[in-house]
C-alpha cells in the first residue's frame, strides 16, 4: 500500500470510527510515517536505529545478506509491513529452512494482528496509527514474506492481470521491465519489478519485489503463480481486500478508541462503512498509481476539515531539540517507542515459535535486560507507565478517602 | 483453475523450460568445447590430418614438400569443425528457445520437434558407438570416453525428456481445452461479488479468503 491508503484512507477511517480530526490526523500521520521511519532518518534525528520500520533502496542495496543482515531485515520487514499470518503452518516434506521461511508468508487475520491490535490499546495514536498500517499491509501484502527468499517470493512468467473491458474480464500476460527508475504505466500494461536473483537470499527477493508493485494498486486484480504454491495460482482481488481492510481498520480503531470492548479476527465493520461503499469502492477500483487526491477529498467530506498533505520532517525538530528525558513525550519519541515495542513483541513470537530467522530473543521481563540496547527504553516506558497507573490509583484513593 | 489437471500442465511447463534451458546450455558447453581444443592444441585435428596424409599414395619426398598443403588441410579441417560446432549450437539453440516460448503458451510448432528426434537417433548412436568403444574395444583414454559417454547420455535423457514433456503438455492442454469449450471462467459480476458488503459485522467472507490455517498451500485459488 502506498500513501493514499496509509494516510488518506486511514484518516477517513479514524473519522469514521469516531476519531476528531486532531485525534485522525495523528494516526494517519503515524500510519504513513511507518513507510518512511528509515536509518537515514533516524541518524538525522539521531533518534535510535532499532526503531527503524523501514529500508531506502539505498539502504538495502548495502545490507548485508549474512545471517545477522537477513535477521536484521526480517525483523524490519516481518514486523511492520508483512506479518505472518501463521508462525506454526505445517507442510509436509520440506527442510525446516524452508517451513521457517514459509511460515513468515504474510496475511490477514493471524494471531499476530491480534497482538499487535493488543499491544496498542491504552498507548498513545502514535501506537494506533502503526498497527493500522501493519493491519493493512497484510492484506495489501498477502502471499510474500518478509525475508528475502526466492523459493517463496519469486513470481514466474505466469503472471496476468485482468483488464475489465466492456463489462467483461480480459487476461492480459505482464511482462515486467527491472528499470528502478522507470515508472509504471497502468494503461499499458507496463510495470517495473526487482531483477531475477537465482541467490536464495538475494535482496531482490524481499517481500513482493519480484511482482513489481501490484500488490500496492488498489484497482489491480491478477492471476499468479506463486513460488510457494506447488504450481497453484492465485488470484488476488486488490479491490476487494482493501476494502476488506478498511472494514477491519475500523473495527479496530474502534476497538481502540474504547466503542468496541473486544478485538476478535476476521471481524470487519461493514455497517459503519455501509453508507459510504459506493465511493469508497469507486475509488479503489479507478485505475490510477496513487489516489491521493480522491481520498483526500473523501476524507475531507467526512470531517469538513483540511487534511495536510504528508510532510516527513513535520515532528523532526520537536524531537531533536527535545531535552534528552523528554524526547520519548515528543510525537516521534511515541512513535518510536511504539515501533521499538513491535518490533519485539514480533521478533519474541518468531524466535519462541522455533524460528530463528529474525533472531534471537529475551523475555527481559523475566529474565532482566539484555541485547541491543536501544530496547532499554521500552523497560523504561514501561515503569513510567506503571508509576503513572500506580499515581493516578493513588490519587483516586486519596480522593475517595477525602470523600469520606 | 487449480483442478489437479491445470496444475500438472503447469509442473510440466515449469519442466520444459527448465530442459530448453538445459539444451541451450549443452550446445554452449559443445561452443566451449571445441574453443578450447581449439585453443589448447587441436590433438584431433592433427592427429586426422597425420592420418589423411599419412595414408595417401604420395612418396615420402612429396609428403615432406608439401608443408603448406598440410597447413591448409589443418586450417580447413579446424574451419568444418568451427562450422559444425556452430550448426549444432544454432539447432540447439533453436530447439531450446521454441520449446520454452511454447512452455510459455506460444504456438504449437513441429519442426522443432521433428529435429529433436533426428539429434536424439544421432546422440543415440554416438552413445552406442562410445559405449562400445568404452567396454568392447577398452579405450585408451579411459577418462575422455566416460566424461563423453556421460556428458552425451545426459544430452540424450534431456532431448528425450523435452520431447515427452512437450507431447504431454498438448495433450492435458487439449484434454481442458474440451473440458473449458464455451465456460466463462470468471465474469465481472464474480469477481466483484465479494466486495458487496453484507452490512453486518461477519467472519465469514474472511474465512473463505484465508483458509490457511493447518496448511497454507490449499488457499492458492481463492
Amino acid at each position: 500500500m502506498q500513501i493514499d491508503f496509509h494516510y488518506y484512507a486511514t484518516y477517513c477511517a479514524a473519522i469514521i470510527a469516531g476519531y476528531s480530526h486532531e485525534e485522525a490526523m495523528d494516526i494517519c500521520y503515524s500510519c504513513q510515517f511507518t513507510d518512511e521511519c528509515s536509518r537515514t532518518f533516524l541518524a538525522k534525528i539521531k533518534g535510535p536505529m532499532a526503531a527503524a520500520t523501514t529500508q531506502l533502496q539505498a539502504e538495502l542495496v548495502n545490507a548485508r545478506t549474512d545471517l545477522l543482515g537477513l535477521q536484521d531485515i526480517t525483523r524490519i520487514w516481518a514486523s511492520f509491513h508483512f506479518l505472518p499470518d501463521d508462525l506454526n503452518a505445517r507442510r509436509k516434506w520440506v527442510t525446516r529452512r524452508y517451513r521457517n521461511k514459509y511460515r513468515l508468508i504474510c496475511g490477514p487475520n493471524g494471531d499476530l494482528l491480534v497482538d499487535t491490535v493488543m499491544l496498542a490499546k491504552n498507548k498513545p495514536l502514535q501506537a494506533v496509527g502503526l498497527a493500522m498500517h501493519i493491519l493493512a499491509d497484510t492484506w495489501a501484502h498477502r502471499y510474500f514474506a518478509g525475508t528475502p527468499s526466492l523459493v517463496i517470493n519469486n513470481v514466474n512468467y505466469d503472471f496476468y492481470e485482468l483488464v475489465e473491458k466492456d463489462g467483461e474480464i480480459t487476461e492480459r500476460q505482464i511482462v515486467f521491465k527491472h528499470s528502478p527508475t522507470a515508472p509504471d504505466d497502468v494503461d499499458k500494461g507496463s510495470y517495473t519489478s526487482s531483477l531475477y536473483q537465482i541467490s536464495e537470499n538475494s535482496i531482490m527477493n524481499l517481500g513482493h519485489g519480484r511482482a513489481g508493485h501490484f500488490p500496492d494498486y488498489s484497482f489491480a486484480i491478477y492471476r499468479y503463480m506463486p513460488a510457494w504454491g506447488k504450481y497453484r495460482e492465485i488470484v488476488k482481488n486488490n479491490p476487494s481486500d482493501y476494502m476488506q481492510a478498511f472494514c477491519q481498520m475500523v473495527y479496530a480503531l474502534k476497538f481502540l478508541n474504547g466503542i468496541n470492548s473486544e478485538f476478535l479476527k476476521a471481524h470487519y465493520d461493514y455497517a459503519a462503512v455501509e453508507p459510504y461503499r459506493e465511493r469508497i469502492f469507486s475509488i479503489l477500483i479507478k485505475r490510477q498509481i496513487v489516489a491521493s487526491e480522491d481520498w483526500k477529498a473523501f476524507g475531507e467530506e467526512l470531517s469538513g476539515r483540511t487534511i495536510d498533505d504528508f510532510d516527513i520532517n513535520r515532528y523532526a525538530d520537536e524531537y531533536k531539540n527535545a531535552p534528552k528525558n523528554e524526547k520519548d513525550d515528543s510525537f516521534l519519541g511515541k512513535f518510536i517507542l511504539a515501533a521499538l515495542a513491535q518490533k519485539s513483541m514480533v521478533t519474541n513470537k518468531i524466535y519462541k515459535s522455533g524460528n530463528l530467522l529474525a533472531g534471537y530473543s529475551v523475555d527481559y521481563n523475566e529474565n532482566g535486560f539484555q541485547g541491543i540496547k536501544d530496547y532499554a527504553r521500552l523497560i523504561n516506558d514501561e515503569m513510567r507507565m506503571q508509576m503513572n497507573d500506580s499515581a493516578e490509583m493513588l490519587k483516586s484513593i486519596t480522593e475517595e478517602n477525602d470523600e469520606r | 483453475m487449480n483442478d489437479k489437471l491445470s496444475v500438472k500442465i503447469r509442473r510440466n511447463r515449469d519442466n520444459l523450460i527448465i530442459i530448453g534451458m538445459g539444451t541451450i546450455m549443452f550446445g554452449m558447453w559443445s561452443l566451449l568445447k571445441t574453443a578450447l581444443c581449439i585453443l589448447m592444441g587441436n590433438d584431433q585435428v592433427i592427429a586426422a590430418v597425420d592420418y589423411a596424409l599419412g595414408s595417401s599414395e604420395i612418396s615420402q619426398d612429396e609428403y615432406l614438400m608439401s608443408v603448406l598443403d598440410r597447413h591448409m588441410l589443418t586450417v580447413g579441417l579446424t574451419v568444418i569443425l568451427i562450422v559444425i560446432t556452430l550448426v549444432v549450437v544454432a539447432i540447439r539453440a533453436f530447439i531450446g528457445i521454441s520449446a520454452i516460448k511454447e512452455a510459455k503458451g506460444g504456438k504449437r510448432k513441429n519442426l522443432y520437434l521433428v529435429i529433436t528426434g533426428l539429434f536424439i537417433l544421432g546422440y543415440g548412436a554416438v552413445v552406442f558407438l562410445d559405449g562400445y568403444s568404452f567396454f568392447v574395444r577398452e579405450s585408451e583414454d579411459f577418462l575422455d570416453t566416460i566424461v563423453a559417454v556421460v556428458i552425451e547420455v545426459m544430452s540424450f535423457v534431456t532431448l528425450l525428456e523435452l520431447l515427452i514433456s512437450v507431447f504431454s503438455i498438448r495433450k492435458l492442454a487439449d484434454i481442458t481445452k474440451d473440458k473449458n469449450d464455451g465456460e466463462v471462467l470468471v465474469t465481472t459480476e464474480e469477481l466483484f461479488a465479494d466486495v458487496d458488503l453484507p452490512g453486518e459485522d461477519t467472519d465469514k467472507s474472511a474465512k473463505e479468503k484465508r483458509g490457511s490455517d493447518k496448511d497454507r498451500e490449499a488457499s492458492a485459488g481463492h
